[in-house]
C-alpha cells in the first residue's frame, strides 16, 4: 500500500484564516501530500485495502491510484481538503450551529487522531518485544556445542583458575633468545596468578582495565600503558573491570 | 460518509503504527530497503516462515546466458511494484521483470555509450571515472535514481565526473541528470592537484523533496575531501547551501548511503591521514555524524578512533537505525571491526564491541591506544530487527592475537538493549559457502527474524533467529574460547542459529561485493553477482 506522507507541522496556525480551526488544534496534521496514490488498488497483499469510499468511485470501490489519471482527483486534494475532512469526522453528535461546538468537534477529533500517532510510535518503538527480540535464554548445560568449527588456537582454562591462556607464537629471538607470546584472557572481577616465568615478561593491555602484582610491586592495567615485570617473579593479575581483560604477555627468555 | 470517515482513520491508526514501513510496504525501494537503512522488510511472507523458507531455490536468472551481463554487480537490486532495478560497473542501469526475469529496458539504450568515463579501463571499480554503477538507486515517486560517471565529452573531457540519474520507471527514459557532483579532472594516480572524486559507493538518499548522496575518492589515490550533496529531487539541480565537507582539504570521504529519521541525515565517514602529516582542521573523518538536513550544519560528531590513530579504519559501512525497546539506536562498524551504537539524539555512545574501553572512555580510544586501526575488512552495515542488530564485526576475539580476522565469514547478531556488555551477543553464525575471508559476506538482510546473506561463494544463505526456530548449537561469545571455558573466562555460551537454506546460485560467483545485499520483496528474494547475473529466489 502506497499511502500519502502525513507530517506534524509546528505551522498549524497559517492555516487559521482559512479554516478556523488552528487555535486549538497543537498538533494538526497540516501537510498532506499524496506520493504515488492513496493505496494501491488490489494490492491487499500489502496490508491495508482502504475501505469503500463513495464520492471518487461509487460505493463499494476500494480507493484507488495506481495511475497519473486515476490519481488526480486524490492528487488535488489540498490541505484545505484535507482538514475539512477532518473536521467532518465521526465523533459524538453535536449540534451544527456554535463555534464553540465546532471548536469541540476539531478538538476531539485532532485529539483521537494524536492519540492514534502517539499509540502508533509507541507501537512502533516497541516492536522488539512484540517479535520477541529480547535476550534470549541461555543454552542451557545439555546443548550441543558447536563443533563446525573449531577454535583456531584455542584458550585453554588457566587451571581452576577464571581465566584462559594460549600461547599465540613461539620463536627464536635474536641472540637466541626464546620469545613467546601468549593471550590471556582474566574474567571481571577475577584474579589469576602465574607460576613463576623464566623470562622477561611484557604485559599489553588489549581491552579491559585491571591491576598487576609481583611481589611488593604493583601496576595499573589498561590500554595506554605497557607492564614490564622481571624474570621469575611470581604474577597475579586483576581484572577490575565489567569485561573480560585481555592480555597480550610476551616473554622473552634469554640464553 | 461515516464509513469512509472510518476508513480514513483506520488508515491513519495502522499507518502511524508502521511509520517507516508505510510509504514502501512490500517493496525494497533503496538500499536497505527504507531511509533508516535498517535492511528489514517487516512484512510477512513465506520468507518470514521457518517452515517455507527450507524450500528456497533460483527461480530466474538475468540473463539467461551463463556470460552474465558483461559487467559485475557490486551493487543490489531494488524492487517496485514487480519491477526490479539495478545497475553495474560496465556503466548500465536495468529494469526487468520481477516475476519472470524478463529484460523491460536499459540505459542508456543498448548503441548508445555506457556510463563510463575514460579514465580508467572499463569496469575497474577502483578507476576514477570508469566504474560504472557500483551501488544501488532509490525510489522517487515513479523515477528511480542512482549515481554514476557521464561519459559525455563536455563535461570535463569525458573522465567520468559523477551525476545523479533520474529515470523513468516505466519507461527508462532519463528525467534528468542531477548537477555534476563528483569532478573527474584528471587522471594521474596520486596527483593532488587533481580531483578524484566519485560517487561510487553511496546510494543516493531521497527526503524531503531533496536527494542527498556522499563523495569518495578511489582507492586513496589521493584521499579526496568528503563531502556529503544534495540535489532538488524533482529536477537534479544542486542546492548549494546545503553542503558538507568532512575537512578543509583532503579526506573524511563518504563511501556509505546516508540515512535520515525526520530529523537530519546521519552518514559515517573515512579517514584523513592518508598522504596527510599534520590533522585537518576541522576533521570530520573517522565520524559518525547527524547534520541538519536543510543547512548541512553539524548536530553532532563521533569519532571513536584519533587522527594519531588513523590506518585507514574508514566507516566504510553507513548507519543502521534501529528502533528498539530502549529507544532509536545509530549503529554501525568501522573497518578495523569494532561497533558502535550511539544516541542518535546527541551521538552519545551506548555501547562498543567489543567493549574494550572504560566506560569513561565514552569509547573513544586515546591517542597513545594500543590497538591498531587499520583497513582490516569490515565494511558492510548491519541489518535490524527489533533489538537485534546483525552484523559483520570482529566479535569478542578481536582483541586477542591475530583477532582482527576473527569475524570474517561470521555473522554476529548483537542484542543491542543488553543490559551488561557480557550479554551483548546473542548469537554467532559461521556462515556456510564463505571463504572465511576479509569480503567473504554480503550484507545481511532480515524479515521478521529471519535473515538473509549472499557469500563469496556464490551462495544465498538463511539463518533463523532462534526465536524463531530452534538453534543449531551452543559456543562461546569469544570465538577462540571452547564453551567448557567460557564462562569462567568471562564471556557468555550464546547460540549458533540454524541455517535454514543455503542455496546455490548458478553462476558460482560473488554474491557477497561490497554493497551486495539480498533484496526481500512480497516473498520473494532478489540478489546480485559479480559474475554479472541477477536472482530471483522464492520458496
Amino acid at each position: 500500500m502506497k499511502i500519502g506522507k502525513i507530517r506534524l507541522h509546528p505551522k498549524a496556525q497559517s492555516h487559521a484564516p482559512h479554516h478556523r480551526v488552528s487555535a486549538l488544534l497543537p498538533l494538526a496534521i497540516i501537510s498532506w501530500r499524496p506520493n504515488r496514490a492513496f493505496a494501491d488498488h488490489g494490492h491487499a497483499r500489502q496490508g491495508i485495502v482502504i475501505g469503500p469510499y463513495n464520492q471518487l468511485k461509487g460505493p463499494n470501490d476500494a480507493l484507488c491510484g495506481q495511475t497519473e489519471g486515476l490519481r488526480s482527483p486524490i492528487s488535488k486534494w489540498s490541505t484545505g481538503h484535507f482538514i475539512d475532512r477532518l473536521t467532518k469526522l465521526g465523533g459524538p453528535q453535536w449540534r451544527r450551529s456554535g463555534w464553540t461546538h465546532h471548536m469541540l468537534r476539531v478538538v476531539c477529533i485532532c485529539s483521537v487522531f494524536i492519540a492514534s500517532l502517539a499509540t502508533g510510535q509507541t507501537t512502533w518503538a516497541q516492536q522488539g518485544l512484540q517479535e520477541n527480540t529480547g535476550p534470549l535464554p541461555p543454552p542451557p548445560p545439555s546443548a550441543a556445542p558447536f563443533v563446525q568449527s573449531a577454535p583456531f588456537l584455542a584458550f585453554n582454562r588457566i587451571e581452576d583458575q577464571n581465566g584462559s591462556v594460549r600461547i599465540a607464537f613461539k620463536g627464536v629471538g635474536p641472540g637466541g633468545a626464546k620469545i613467546e607470546l601468549r593471550d590471556v584472557i582474566v574474567a571481571p572481577d577475577a584474579s589469576i596468578r602465574f607460576d613463576p616465568i623464566k623470562g622477561q615478561v611484557v604485559i599489553d593491555t588489549r581491552s579491559g582495565e585491571g591491576l598487576v602484582k609481583t611481589g611488593d610491586l604493583s601496576a595499573t592495567l589498561e590500554t595506554t600503558k605497557v607492564a614490564s615485570i622481571a624474570a621469575n617473579g611470581r604474577i597475579e593479575v586483576q581484572n577490575q573491570g565489567d569485561v573480560p581483560l585481555v592480555l597480550m604477555i610476551y616473554v622473552v627468555e634469554g640464553r | 460518509m461515516f464509513r469512509f470517515q472510518m476508513s480514513l482513520l483506520g488508515a491513519a491508526v495502522i499507518c502511524s503504527a508502521m511509520t517507516p514501513a508505510c510509504a514502501d510496504a512490500n517493496d525494497w525501494a533503496t538500499y536497505r530497503h527504507d531511509p533508516h537503512r535498517s535492511g528489514a522488510q517487516r512484512e510477512t511472507s513465506a520468507l518470514s516462515d521457518p517452515a517455507s523458507v527450507p524450500g528456497l531455490t533460483v527461480r530466474w536468472q538475468w540473463p539467461a546466458s551463463a556470460a552474465g551481463e558483461g559487467g559485475s554487480f557490486y551493487a543490489s537490486p531494488i524492487v517496485i511494484e514487480d519491477r526490479v532495478f539495478i545497475g553495474s560497473n560496465s556503466g548500465r542501469f536495468y529494469a526487468l521483470d520481477a516475476k519472470t526475469g524478463a529484460l523491460l529496458w536499459q540505459f542508456p539504450a543498448p548503441l548508445q555509450p555506457p556510463l563510463i568515463g575514460s579514465c580508467g579501463a572499463v569496469g575497474d571499480r577502483q578507476s576514477f571515472g570508469a566504474y560504472g554503477v557500483l551501488s544501488s538507486a532509490s525510489q522517487h515517486g515513479e523515477r528511480v535514481i542512482f549515481g554514476a560517471p557521464d561519459p559525455d565529452p563536455t563535461v570535463d573531457g569525458g573522465r567520468g565526473s559523477g551525476r545523479l540519474y533520474a529515470l523513468d520507471q516505466a519507461t527508462g527514459k532519463l528525467v534528468w541528470k542531477s548537477d555534476v557532483l563528483a569532478r573527474v579532472n584528471g587522471c594521474t594516480g596520486g596527483a593532488f592537484k587533481e580531483q578524484h572524486e566519485r560517487l561510487g559507493y553511496s546510494s543516493p538518499l531521497i527526503h524531503d523533496g531533496k536527494i542527498y548522496v556522499g563523495v569518495h575518492n578511489a582507492g586513496d589515490d589521493p584521499i579526496q575531501n568528503g563531502k556529503l550533496l544534495a540535489v532538488n529531487a524533482d529536477t537534479g539541480v544542486l542546492i548549494p547551501k546545503f553542503s558538507f565537507l568532512a575537512t578543509s582539504d583532503r579526506g573524511g570521504g563518504i563511501w556509505n548511503s546516508p540515512a535520515a529519521d525526520g530529523d537530519g541525515v546521519l552518514f559515517t565517514t573515512g579517514n584523513t591521514a592518508d598522504g596527510v602529516v599534520t590533522e585537518p582542521v576541522p576533521n570530520r573523518g573517522l565520524s559518525m555524524m547527524r547534520i541538519d538536513d536543510e543547512s548541512a550544519s553539524i548536530r553532532w560528531q563521533f569519532q571513536p578512533v584519533p587522527f594519531a590513530l588513523d590506518d585507514d579504519p574508514d566507516w566504510a559501512a553507513g548507519v543502521t537505525l534501529m528502533s528498539t525497546s530502549c529507544g532509536k539506536i545509530s549503529a554501525s562498524v568501522m573497518k578495523d571491526g569494532w561497533t558502535y551504537a550511539l544516541e542518535p539524539r546527541d551521538g552519545e555512545c551506548r555501547w562498543q564491541f567489543p567493549a574494550s574501553l572504560p566506560h569513561s572512555a565514552h569509547c573513544k580510544f586515546p591517542p597513545m591506544g594500543a590497538h591498531v586501526h587499520g583497513d582490516t575488512d569490515y565494511k558492510r552495515p548491519g541489518a535490524a530487527w527489533g533489538d537485534v542488530l546483525a552484523i559483520t564485526t570482529g566479535g569478542e576475539a578481536l582483541v586477542t592475537s591475530a583477532g582482527v580476522s576473527a569475524g570474517y565469514g561470521r555473522l554476529h547478531a548483537l542484542n543491542a538493549c543488553a543490559s551488561s556488555p557480557s550479554k551483548r551477543v546473542r548469537w554467532i553464525a559461521d556462515v556456510p559457502h564463505s571463504s572465511g575471508g576479509g569480503y567473504s559476506l554480503g550484507s545481511p538482510t532480515v524479515t521478521r527474524g529471519i535473515f538473509y546473506i549472499g557469500t563469496d561463494q556464490g551462495h544465498v544463505v538463511a539463518l533463523a533467529d532462534p526465536s524463531v526456530a530452534p538453534p543449531a548449537f551452543a559456543r562461546c561469545s569469544q570465538v577462540f574460547v571452547p564453551v567448557a571455558n567460557c564462562v569462567a573466562s568471562g564471556y557468555s555460551i550464546v547460540w549458533a542459529p540454524a541455517v535454514l537454506a543455503d542455496v546455490a546460485l548458478p553462476d558460482h560467483s560473488n554474491a557477497a561485493g561490497l554493497r551486495n545485499e539480498v533484496a526481500i520483496s512480497d516473498g520473494r528474494l532478489f540478489v546480485a553477482t559479480t559474475g554479472g547475473h541477477v536472482y530471483m529466489l522464492a520458496p
